[in-house]
């Protein structure tokens, strides 16, 4: 009775384990940061309508292209245009998607931050006195209208606490990637004079 | 038997892996501060609270060194050896 009140209890178990990750593979686009993970197959597109890659890769083609040559020129032309009209329209969604990323709400991420199970009370308010403390140097070197001189060694200061900010949130990699994209923004909100 | 709940606690333990621990919180912040622990966990923590809300934790760490954290009534952090 025992025997099979337990196995009925792992045979439950494992059905909803499958299910769960039947549902984490056939809903990819919930995750939160889409841009990047699309990029890698947008860069190889312009690759593969380049003209010179198609004469390149098909040698046995060369006969029939020879004898469409006055064609030829024309679709190579229009290929080229296709291929820059591809990249600029990579580059114009591109432009685009680092906007959407630039525009990731700050106060958003802190929230997030805050909520995270990925560290514990303790190394968030430690990772709060770390930022408190950098923000205190940025704003006596601006007091004292020294910011630019001092940019690159702020700018390095801040890649250091970013980088352990994000090698302490390794359990919480959706907010790590997040924070990262946002990087230039935090930044920014830092360094920039304050109306 | 003993595999059918071998399997189990296969099952339940990763649900329980996420949560962070008071002892691994301790370890990272005393690493974060740069003071070296020897783990990622540590024992024998005490802590105690005063009257205007400063929080002293005291804790080992597996190198056998004891640290003292600070978290001021604002939220500051500090980590001191104590001999």
């Amino acid at each position: 009775m025992l025997n099979i009140g337990l196995s009925l209890l792992l045979a439950i178990l494992l059905l909803s384990g499958c299910v769960k990750y039947q549902e984490a593979i056939t809903t990819p686009e919930e995750s939160s940061v889409k841009p990047i993970v699309q990029s890698p197959a947008r860069i190889q597109e312009p690759v593969t309508n380049k003209p010179t890659d198609s004469n390149a890769e098909s040698p046995g083609r060369q006969s029939t292209e020879d004898s469409m040559a006055v064609e030829g020129g024309e679709e190579e032309r229009g290929s080229a245009m296709d291929s820059r009209s591809h990249s600029q329209g990579f580059d114009t969604e591109k432009r685009r998607d680092e906007i959407e990323i630039n525009e990731l709400n700050l106060d958003e991420l802190v929230e997030r931050l805050k909520k995270t199970d990925a560290i514990g009370i303790l190394t968030k308010l430690t990772i709060r006195s770390d930022v408190l403390d950098f923000k205190d140097i940025v704003d006596s070197y601006r007091e004292r209208g020294q910011l630019e001189k001092h940019l690159a060694e702020l700018k390095e200061r801040f890649n250091g606490l970013l980088l352990k900010i994000l090698a302490l949130l390794e359990r919480d990699p959706s907010l790590s990637k997040d924070i990262y994209l946002a990087r230039e923004s935090i930044w920014k909100s830092f360094v920039e004079a304050k109306s | 038997m003993k595999i059918i709940l071998m399997f189990i606690s296969l099952i339940v333990m990763p649900m329980s892996v996420n949560a962070v621990t008071l002892k691994e919180d301790v370890a990272t912040t005393i690493m974060l501060r740069g003071y070296p622990c020897g783990g990622s966990s540590v024992t024998q923590v005490r802590e105690k609270s005063d009257a205007s809300g400063n929080r002293v934790i005291t804790a080992t760490c597996p190198n056998g060194l004891r640290y003292r954290i600070n978290v001021s009534s604002n939220g500051r952090v500090t980590v001191r050896q104590i001999d």
